[in-house]
């Protein structure tokens, strides 16, 4: 019986979510710096404690406390918290959205809180303080 | 997400201070109110006349047992916005409004959503002090 | 019989000369023959009421979720659909077997082919495939030659497809799950039948269950059609679409991609009237 060849598979037969994920990486992020700040093996990288600015290209920045950094590929994003007139205001930024330009880190604690994600600090002692710019 | 029943505190000069969910308008069949739905309110809890210190005149104050209508500005339940952010606050807020939107008051007191504007409530977002 | 007599009576007024208005006996007329109309339910005839579209679709991979941005910053979920080694692999005709379509296959499979679906492989020069799927099209300009290889780009961005995909088998369901029933209350001497469906119908009269009845059993793994999703983003180098929204169906399943029928599609018959 004839058997013919296949066709030569694309991309050398290499998973297309990888791929996916890589030249999304680069389309949204073409200098590394958002996938840099969220990796496990930066040391300077953002955690849960440190007060950030984030800055847009069409809206004013949004300020507050990073409450968890959530790490899932292109859908990364930081929690925000921060008090506006004694009121507790809560903003989720994902990082790689093309309007957010930079995130400033404007100030670390002087000792880490041993959780990752600091929910429990909500409307307790150890709640944020207001932060302006 | 505020449903029928639902306590809201009042950010405006109106004289309410808290106010029940009795209806949510246009909503059905999920009957819960996001941020800038319209929702009918009962006053709960009413400032005293003698406290004229906000400058609304007395006809447009509300007293303990009225019925009005009212625009939620703040929500506990988190708001998604098309660019994927979402945004909570840490009460449930409304301002009073009469039956053609405008709102009741002269003032805004706190922080109001951005989500009012596009929902054509442009006047409570250009009184209120803070807007996110 | 009359529309029969009718049409020799008008025909026969032209043969003539003679006026409409004037009465002619049916048997001075000589026999003009006319095309018998198509049954009703004859597959021709249900071909050219049905919706065809002018050109077959694709098949692809379904291969995961992602989020895609939009130039303005908006954020919307998108599907991940592989198209790799897809090729024409029969042309169905109408003479042969009664309407018009593509047949097409997807990916590379040698082991358990059977020695005449092998024979069929290679009278369009292809070889063996993994997934055969056929698409109906509207004429014989909707055929592609044996063997010709489609690529993503044969879809647009901002074009709207059809998927149709088996969804997740959900074995042996219940009402509560398989009809979204309210169940029965949790309490109020309820016994051992707190999900169950409760009454299925009369008494005496009509003493059966009505035919249609919602009841238990299986749920899920049958095809399932999601109309007018937009295409965000085509790739036919590295071979995948990205569609909006999301997609019947577990990750590794096959889906059938053609442009949508509710936008793109026509009745021949339609077509037939109106000249195009």
């Amino acid at each position: 019986m004839v058997v013919y060849e296949p066709l030569p598979k694309l991309r050398d037969g290499k998973p297309l979510m990888a791929y996916i994920r890589q030249a999304q990486y680069k389309k949204l992020d073409p200098t590394g710096e958002k996938l840099k700040m969220i990796e496990r093996s930066n040391p300077e990288r953002l955690r849960a404690g440190d007060v950030v600015s984030v800055f847009y290209k069409n809206q004013k920045p949004v300020i507050g406390a990073i409450l968890m950094v959530k790490r899932s590929g292109v859908a990364s994003a930081i929690l925000l918290r921060n008090k506006v007139a004694g009121l507790g205001v809560e903003v989720n930024v994902p990082i790689f959205n093309p309007n957010v330009m930079r995130i400033d880190i404007l100030r670390r604690p002087d000792t880490y809180r041993s959780r990752n994600r600091h929910y429990y600090i909500r409307n307790s002692r150890l709640d944020v303080k207001e932060v302006k710019l | 997400m505020i449903f029928l029943k639902s306590m809201l505190r009042v950010v405006d000069n109106s004289g309410a201070e808290l106010v029940e969910c009795i209806k949510v308008l246009g909503k059905k069949p999920t009957n819960h109110a996001n941020i800038g739905d319209k929702v009918v309110v009962v006053v709960q809890n009413a400032k005293s006349l003698n406290q004229h210190l906000t400058g609304a005149s007395a006809s447009n104050r509300v007293k303990r047992g009225d019925i009005c209508r009212a625009v939620i500005v703040r929500t506990k339940s988190p708001t998604l916005r098309s660019d994927g952010s979402v945004i909570r606050f840490d009460d449930n807020a409304c301002v009073l409004i009469n039956q053609k939107d405008e709102p009741i008051g002269t003032r805004v007191n706190g922080v109001v959503a951005r989500e009012l504007r596009r929902k054509n409530f442009g006047k409570v977002v250009s009184l209120a002090p803070r807007v996110v | 019989m009359s529309s029969l007599v009718f049409k020799r009576l008008s025909s026969s007024a032209i043969l003539t000369g003679l006026s409409k208005r004037q009465l002619v006996s049916p048997m001075a007329i000589p026999l003009i023959e006319s095309e018998a109309p198509l049954p009703f339910k004859s597959p021709e005839a249900r071909r050219q009421r049905k919706r065809l579209l002018d050109r077959p679709g694709l098949i692809g991979v379904k291969r995961g979720m992602t989020q895609f941005y939009a130039r303005d910053g908006t954020r919307v979920p998108a599907t991940v659909l592989e198209i790799d080694q897809l090729e024409v692999i029969y042309n169905k005709t109408l003479e042969k077997e009664g309407y018009y379509a593509v047949q097409l296959g997807y990916g590379y499979k040698l082991k358990n082919q059977t020695k005449s679906m092998l024979g069929h492989f290679r009278n369009a020069k292809v070889s063996p495939k993994e997934c055969l799927y056929e698409f109906q099209v509207k004429s014989e300009q909707g055929l592609l030659p044996l063997g010709t290889e489609l690529k993503a780009d044969h879809f647009k961005p901002g074009q709207k497809v059809d998927i149709i995909s088996k969804s997740k088998g959900k074995g042996f369901a219940g009402v509560m799950k398989r009809w979204n029933f309210s169940g029965l209350p949790a309490s109020h001497g309820t016994s051992l039948a707190h999900r169950s469906a409760g009454s299925t119908g009369m008494n005496t009269t009509p003493a059966r269950v009505l035919p249609g009845k919602k009841m238990a059993g299986h749920l899920g793994d049958e095809l399932n059609t999601i109309f007018n999703l937009e295409v965000l983003d085509v790739n036919a180098e590295k071979g995948y679409i990205l569609v909006k929204g999301c997609v019947s169906g577990s990750i590794g399943s096959y889906v059938r991609i053609r442009d949508a029928l509710k936008e793109y599609g026509s009745h021949i018959l339609q077509d037939k009237k109106t000249g195009k």
